[in-house]
């Protein structure tokens, strides 16, 4: 699908940025790195020569090395649902315990498939601030779903030293979970996010990759956030 | 519920009842004269307008309008306005930007709905009520003040473009939509789209005041959770608030806290919820909890009431031999285990029998 570049649809994507064609290859850089943890470089909104320049990079990955990476989890796929949404109460919580133990999180996560019940992601955002394992960060940041109540716990990775892998997906997923927030109400803890993010993308200590990210964060919420600043 | 007298006697005004030669002779007169004063024009030459037009026209539908946009801006005149200082303190800025309100030239674009009266979110320069939610908190106070106002904004309301009245939205409309978005809690349902608090009926008014004011005894320095909770725990005091007020401020605490403390209250709405498909607690309850709607179907199809499940029927009426399948139960998504039994006779019936319907679609 990668390969299906073509602008056959359009995405709304909230009143900061408005609408953008997009293309099937959309869809699947986007899948693409929620199941890899790979950062393409891929935003949905960024412009459509970014885009297309963030799929070739995940068709450049694929082609040299990712494929291979992924061939034990492709030959050997476990059964399991599209998502969790079909899970039984029982089924969650066993899926929290797993992703709450250090020694079962790996395969938890690696296995989540869409996690969309709050059960599963309340269990991925106290994880994340409990986990010293950069991979298992950066897996927790892909599958969170972009919610406002993780913030603070994602703005905390973006904050504090650490991996600049980690903390430049942290901005990422940061970027999403504002874009997906109402903007027509004040969110005292999108603020504080916000504080936070303009630090680390002033602090001249920071690596260059992290602050870059934190500074794109703050300039994509420039509708509230830069209003009367 | 409440009365609808007072809806009635405004549509009244709003361009439902007949005007007369003189009502006619006075709208050719101020409609223009409020658009130019929304467009910038001088609050003077409004301010005249209305005089003039209020003692040439005494018995008008428009007379009482004339003389309260009189009064309140003859009233703003001997007011000395704040100015900002080069380096203000948020009370300061405050102060100087609720009275900046006034300048606030709100467009209305729909037929019929609402002004818009944040510049910044339509990618305009920032006017004074975005200014006030940049300043956040601590505007409260002086917008809590400004409920009581009644000075002119330059924000022009309608409930239809076409109809002979045009509502001249006041200070407190536009302070009481700042604290809804400062805040995140609600405070006054209109009841309908061309009401505004400074035209409800005193009763209410007096009720959004009473609301805001006991509020903002237990809310002065608590975090915005802890505003939206003590909201809830009033809201109750205030009659012009009813459940969907409810549900916004419960959906937006679950969107900021998670929605674990939220979802036990959701649930229970509900569960005796009757407002069909445009459910505003389904919504929110789908938002924070994904799987509810995903479980509503599956335990609808389990329980053999969804369309799918009537379809492999051949779309034919059930029978009483298939309702009467082994019924033991049914094992749905998570633990529940849901009984093949009639539905009983509750707030939800009438969706029920619509599910149950042959391959019925979602009206």
């Amino acid at each position: 699908m990668l390969l299906e570049t073509k602008m056959t649809g359009v995405r709304y994507l909230g009143s900061a940025s408005g609408s953008q064609p997009f293309s099937s290859a959309d869809d699947a850089v986007e899948e693409l790195a929620k199941l890899t943890g790979v950062d393409y470089g891929y935003r949905a909104d960024a412009s459509e020569a970014d885009r297309l320049a963030a799929i070739a990079k995940a068709r450049r990955w694929w082609e040299h090395g990712g494929e291979v990476a992924m061939h034990d989890r492709i030959t050997a796929p476990r059964a399991v649902p599209p998502s969790d949404l079909s899970r039984t109460d029982d089924e969650l919580a066993a899926i929290a315990r797993a992703i709450d133990d250090p020694r079962t999180r790996k395969d938890a996560i690696a296995h989540l498939a869409g996690a969309h019940s709050y059960i599963v992601q309340r269990a991925l955002v106290t994880a994340l601030g409990r986990s010293s394992d950069e991979a298992d960060r950066r897996a927790i940041l892909a599958a969170l779903q972009p919610t406002l109540w993780a913030l603070p716990s994602i703005a905390d990775v973006l904050a504090r030293p650490g991996d600049a892998r980690t903390r430049v997906a942290a901005a990422n997923r940061m970027y999403d979970v504002l874009h997906a927030s109402r903007s027509f109400v004040r969110i005292e803890i999108r603020d504080a996010a916000l504080d936070r993010a303009r630090a680390v993308a002033n602090d001249a200590r920071d690596p260059a990759d992290v602050r870059a990210a934190a500074a794109r964060v703050v300039a994509s919420w420039s509708a509230m956030a830069e209003r009367a600043n | 519920m409440r009365g609808f007298a007072w809806l009635l006697s405004l549509s009244a005004i709003a361009g439902t009842a007949a005007a007369s030669p003189e009502d006619d002779r006075v709208w050719k007169e101020l409609r223009p004269a409020m658009l130019a004063f929304q467009a910038g024009g001088s609050r003077d030459d409004f301010r005249d307008t209305c005089n003039r037009l209020r003692h040439a026209h005494p018995h008008t539908r428009y007379t009482d309008e004339l003389s309260s946009l009189f009064a309140a801006l003859d009233n703003e005149s001997r007011v000395t306005a704040p100015t900002l200082p080069s380096t203000p303190t948020a009370d300061e800025a405050a102060r100087y930007w609720v009275y900046q309100l006034r300048e606030v030239a709100g467009h209305q674009l729909s037929d019929p709905g609402e002004p818009d009266l944040f510049d910044a979110m339509m990618g305009r320069p920032p006017n004074a009520a975005d200014q006030l939610v940049a300043l956040g908190p601590a505007a409260i106070p002086w917008l809590v003040e400004a409920l009581d106002d009644d000075t002119p904004t330059r924000t022009i309301a309608w409930q239809r473009s076409f109809y002979p009245v045009y509502f001249v939205l006041r200070r407190r409309d536009l302070a009481l939509k700042v604290l809804e978005r400062i805040t995140g809690a609600r405070f006054y349902d209109e009841g309908a789209t061309y009401i505004h608090l400074y035209m409800d009926t005193r009763e209410r008014r007096e009720a959004v005041h009473d609301n805001v004011a006991e509020w903002w005894k237990h809310s002065r320095g608590a975090s915005q959770v802890q505003m939206i909770d003590n909201q809830l725990a009033l809201m109750h005091q205030n009659t012009t608030l009813g459940i969907n007020q409810r549900v916004q401020m419960l959906r937006l605490l679950g969107e900021i806290e998670g929605p674990e403390p939220v979802l036990p209250e959701l649930r229970r709405l509900y569960a005796v919820d009757s407002s069909g498909l445009n459910s505003e607690i389904a919504e929110a309850l789908a938002e924070l909890d994904p799987q509810t709607p995903v479980r509503a179907v599956l335990a609808r199809f389990w329980a053999d009431q969804s369309c799918i499940a009537t379809a492999t029927r051949a779309c034919t009426p059930r029978s009483r031999s298939a309702t009467s399948e082994p019924a033991s139960s049914i094992r749905a998504s998570g633990t529940t285990r849901i009984k093949r039994a009639p539905r009983p006779s509750t707030a939800r019936a009438g969706r029920s029998r619509s599910s149950r319907r042959c391959c019925s679609r979602p009206r």
